[in-house]
């Protein structure tokens, strides 16, 4: 058979097809030019090509998302530490440590490619001089388990004040880069397999240009010397560590951090996949650096076949089933009482359940775990919230959560938080599916008691009538996939007609688009809903992170994004939405406009100028950037 | 207290809260592709029993090698040992003068309980934990975390093993109704408080005292009809999180009706041993209570109010300490035959100020509204505690 003939018949027939069906249209049902068409992803659930496989590691011993650590069992691996630091603990490195119990389990005869790769070495509490980190970077270069990585080069990249909505505090982090292994572009991986005795059952080498996220701004890769819960500064280069305060019933203690963090994120080249077969028992995977070939990392594994799984995934009527792969979240409301849309004031009901890509509950019918359960890895891979993985995992996405608000049409950026914002939001930021106040023993009986799935939503008297959006978020880690997926379901308040989102921001799918759509990363919102990320992303802290801030510094200081840095077009689909920056926006690619003249603006949540405020409004509302490309329109 | 007779309390309550509706059972939301799904909203209560006695007679004389501070946390001996095994709870809805549920289970042998199927009220009345008196005291668990709880690093480290507290008297306890109003406009309203009071501490201390001055009473007299309207008993703890128990002596309540018993306490071989309860309880003739617990009882007669208004009062002025501590006016109905109990968390004195980060969503508390400016009027008995 002539293979290019076919290949080129197979395209033709494909492009009719999706002309036909119009799937090339970038204008989707709510009419919103510029987003995408549905995604493109092979890889969602059981029946898909291969499975997401996730490998974690702090402080040298392998742990799960749940922040428990991993047990050695009867794996082949002669070095793995029989006590481990605790990843949950206030302090690391001086709290005592663990004996790992928990098993990280992977599905024989099924295929997997690496879609995330951390591993993190961390020192607290020990280097504590504010204006001196030198010594911190002689532990990261000489001491830590990244020593003998290549440190040439190494540099202070900057100083990020973020604050804490959690305790209202701040966080000072001196960031470091330029290493030669950080810009380095021509290492690997190798991953292999090893049955019970040791014995390499299947390799197979990742380049790291093949992971797409690596980025310090979305919570990668990361090296840097940080001190945590502390008040922000009196003036520019004032390094004096000031107690915050009293931050309430969740106040936490000063504390100093310092991290190597090798993060990689998101497979380019999900086919490159291996597939383990007839093995069982404990094995181990062994990944070996090419910057770091005789220290390679090892992962304990449990191999379980499919017809070893428990049928501990539940059917809607509650009877027992066998767990697949895969997330889907699932948004149900309460019917309005007048049958077709709410009105301000109106109590109703959001009805949330977590399934797996083949329509199973992860959970029993309407009840969620418990964080004991999910402490004991007894979710069906379901994760929460738990408040050390953001401190000490710097992981960003772990959080199963909620939010609902609208309408649609008013999700724009919010510039003087002392100002009404321009839309209601159940909060300003994620709202977990289970409080996360639960993982805590701070109220008798909370962290073993299970949760309905029901969430009452009251709207305020003063609903601006339109189409509104609930979205939630799920997060799962389950027989070695680490997987997200975000959903949204849409109703009216006040009227029947819909309306749609502003519109003014887009084109993802640009470049995000295939394996690499939105869908397939981070929270795993499709790009039609963009728009809506403002629901969480829009308050005072940078816990959650303000999307207009985050998402100007990941793609402009991004070697990855190859577009004009000063084409506003790209993403910025009306002049309007291009010409109300913050100072902070504009500092993340012009650290020096202005100086230090806006220093106090920084660390202020409202007024104009503020540390958000619209540079448009307060001074530049004749005079647009010169140097960059703004819509027309 | 037999089920029956709680009845009997709920229908009293009723008659004076409110009249209506009756229990309806969850729905769940039927399958289907639609965004709409047709159902009957419930929730979920769920909490611990507690003798409230125990706990102050544990943090009191603190028989523990290491003392940890007097919280309500899993782990800590006051709170562990202060439970209520085998007890029967319920959750009453005043509005129908029936219950709303009845925990399926008695309350564990670790103390806790759990109610189904209450339903959902966002506003209006709130319901009220109540248990019937059975139970006992959990037996007393080992010291330090529990086993399957929290992962370590998130448990306060408990005491170490020790020779452990002298034995508490076991107590009968009483038909109880706890003074906590919750607001059903959650799906889970957990760590409520399932309050016991028995009847050989601050009881029968009160029995006690007023015999000596002439007035014959035994415990069982506080719970008959006939002889009094109503009894009530006050645990009023110093401001803080909510878990939080330090108790704040020198406060009293104060009553449109009845009479006050400020309640004191002092250790085997001390104090006014003809006037001490089985407890070591006894009755305080100072302007506050010693021990942050007050009793009021409210003889019957035709001149009985059918409610009273309670009023917190702190005896002590002391700026620095946020003394005097507060709490707006209860205003309560008078129920024969059931003793009311509430563990209230005060508020501090006001000061210039405050602000701060938000507090945290504690919205599984299920309070009430704060009353609005009208005063014990425009909210409900109970009310919200301070913010934390």
């Amino acid at each position: 058979m002539n293979t290019p003939l076919v290949l080129r018949s197979t395209l033709c027939g494909l492009l009719l097809s999706l002309t036909a069906c119009q799937l090339l249209k970038t204008e989707d049902s709510e009419n919103s030019v510029g987003r995408g068409s549905t995604a493109f992803d092979p890889y969602a659930a059981s029946a898909s090509g291969a499975i997401k496989l996730g490998l974690q590691m702090f402080n040298g011993c392998a742990i799960l998302a749940n922040g428990q650590v991993i047990a050695k069992g009867a794996a082949p691996i002669a070095d793995y530490p029989a006590q481990c630091t605790d990843p949950m603990a206030a302090d690391p490195t001086h709290d005592a440590k663990v004996t790992p119990t928990a098993r990280f389990e992977l599905m024989t005869d099924t295929n997997y490619f690496l879609n995330q790769l951390t591993l993190m070495d961390s020192s607290v509490n020990v280097f504590k001089n504010p204006k001196d980190v030198s010594p911190a970077v002689k532990w990261i270069t000489t001491q830590s388990r990244f020593k003998n990585l290549d440190w040439t080069d190494l540099g202070q990249q900057e100083e990020n004040w973020s604050v804490n909505d959690l305790t209202g505090t701040w966080n000072r982090e001196v960031a470091f880069h330029n290493a030669r292994w950080m810009v380095s572009k021509s290492d690997s991986f190798l991953v292999e397999v090893l049955d019970t005795d040791g014995t390499v059952r299947q390799s197979i080498t990742y380049s790291r240009g093949e992971f797409l996220g690596e980025s310090p701004v979305a919570g990668h890769t990361r090296v840097a010397w940080r001190v945590e819960n502390i008040a922000p500064p009196l003036f520019p280069g004032d390094t004096e560590v000031r107690s915050a305060g009293d931050s309430g019933p969740l106040s936490f203690p000063i504390t100093y951090r310092t991290v190597v963090r090798v993060d990689m994120v998101g497979s380019t080249n999900p086919f490159k996949s291996f597939r383990v077969t007839g093995l069982k028992g404990d094995g181990a995977i062994r990944v070996t650096w090419s910057l770091l070939p005789k220290e390679p990392f090892l992962f304990p594994v449990t191999f379980v076949s499919p017809q070893e799984v428990p049928p501990s995934c539940f059917k809607d009527d509650g009877t027992p089933a066998v767990c697949g792969f895969g997330v889907e979240p699932e948004i149900k409301l309460s019917t309005p009482k007048n049958g077709q849309f709410y009105v301000p004031g109106e109590t109703f009901d959001m009805y949330l359940n977590v399934r797996d890509g083949e329509r199973n509950l992860l959970h029993a019918p309407s009840i969620l775990p418990s964080y004991s359960d999910f402490f004991a890895s007894k979710t069906n891979g379901l994760l929460y919230f738990h408040y050390n993985h953001f401190p000490n995992l710097q992981e960003r996405d772990i959080s199963s959560s909620y939010q609902l608000g609208g309408p649609v049409n008013d999700l724009k950026p919010w510039s003087d938080l002392s100002g009404k914002s321009p839309f209601f939001s159940v909060s300003n930021h994620f709202n977990a599916l289970v409080i996360e106040a639960a993982s805590l023993p701070l109220f008798p009986g909370l962290t073993k008691a299970t949760w309905p799935n029901r969430v009452p939503v009251t709207l305020p008297l003063d609903a601006k009538p339109g189409t509104y959006v609930a979205t939630l978020r799920a997060n799962r880690q389950f027989m070695g996939e680490r997987v997200a997926k975000g959903i949204t379901a849409f109703f009216q308040v006040g009227q029947t007609q819909k309306t749609t989102y502003p519109n003014e921001i887009g084109n993802c799918q640009i470049c995000h688009r295939g394996v690499l759509s939105l869908d397939n990363l981070r929270h795993g919102y499709s790009v039609d809903d963009v728009e809506s990320c403002k629901l969480c992303h829009q308050g005072s802290s940078d816990t959650p992170g303000r999307m207009q801030v985050e998402m100007h510094q990941l793609h402009m200081r991004s070697p990855k994004y190859s577009a004009d840095k000063a084409d506003c077009t790209i993403c910025h689909l009306t002049k309007q939405s291009a010409v109300r920056p913050s100072v902070n926006v504009c500092t993340s690619c012009h650290p020096t406009a202005h100086g230090d003249e806006y220093f106090k603006a920084k660390f202020g949540n409202s007024g104009t100028p503020g540390r958000f405020s619209n540079c448009a409004q307060t001074c530049h509302v004749d005079k647009t950037p010169s140097n960059h490309i703004l819509p027309k329109n | 207290m037999n089920r029956s007779t709680c009845i009997g309390l709920i229908t009293f309550l009723g008659t004076v809260l409110g009249t209506g509706c009756s229990l309806e059972q969850p729905t769940p939301p039927p399958p289907g592709d639609s965004v709409f799904v047709d159902a009957v909203p419930t929730s979920t209560l769920a909490g611990y029993t507690h003798d409230p006695e125990v706990y102050y007679l544990l943090s009191t004389g603190c028989p523990f090698p290491d003392c940890p501070p007097p919280i309500l946390g899993e782990g800590l001996p006051y709170f562990e040992m202060s439970k209520i095994q085998g007890a029967t709870v319920l959750v009453f809805d005043p509005t129908t003068g029936a219950p709303a549920a009845f925990a399926k289970e008695p309350s564990s042998p670790t103390g806790f309980w759990n109610v189904t199927g209450v339903p959902a009220r966002p506003v209006g009345a709130p319901f009220f934990v109540a248990a019937t008196g059975s139970g006992s005291l959990v037996d007393p668990p080992p010291m330090g975390p529990p086993p399957g709880g929290p992962p370590p690093g998130l448990l306060p480290d408990g005491p170490p093993p020790g020779d452990g507290p002298p034995p508490i008297p076991a107590a009968n306890y009483q038909p109880t109704v706890t003074l906590r109003p919750v607001q059903t406009s959650s799906s889970a309203c957990y760590t409520l408080e399932a309050l016991h009071v028995g009847d050989n501490g601050v009881l029968e201390a009160v029995a006690k005292y007023r015999t000596s001055k002439g007035l014959p009473t035994a415990v069982a007299d506080l719970t008959n009809p006939g002889k009094f309207a109503g009894v009530s008993v006050f645990w009023l703890n110093e401001p803080g999180f909510p878990g939080w128990r330090f108790r704040a002596p020198n406060t009293t309540v104060e009553a449109s009706a009845g009479i006050t018993y400020n309640i004191g306490w002092a250790p085997p071989g001390a104090g006014p041993a003809a006037l001490k309860s089985t407890r070591g309880f006894f009755v305080s003739e100072t302007r506050g209570s010693p021990t942050g617990a007050a009793v009021v009882v409210i003889p019957a007669g035709p001149d009985a109010p059918p409610a009273v208004t309670y009023f917190v009062v702190d005896t002590i002025t002391d700026a620095a300490a946020g003394r005097p501590y507060g709490y707006f006016p209860l205003q309560l109905p008078t129920v024969p035959g059931q003793v009311l109990a509430a563990s209230l968390t005060l508020s501090p004195a006001p000061t210039e100020g405050g602000g701060g980060p938000p507090p945290p969503d504690l919205a599984f508390l299920c309070y009430p509204p704060a009353p609005g400016p009208g005063g014990p009027d425009s909210g409900p008995p109970g009310g919200p505690p301070p913010g934390p």
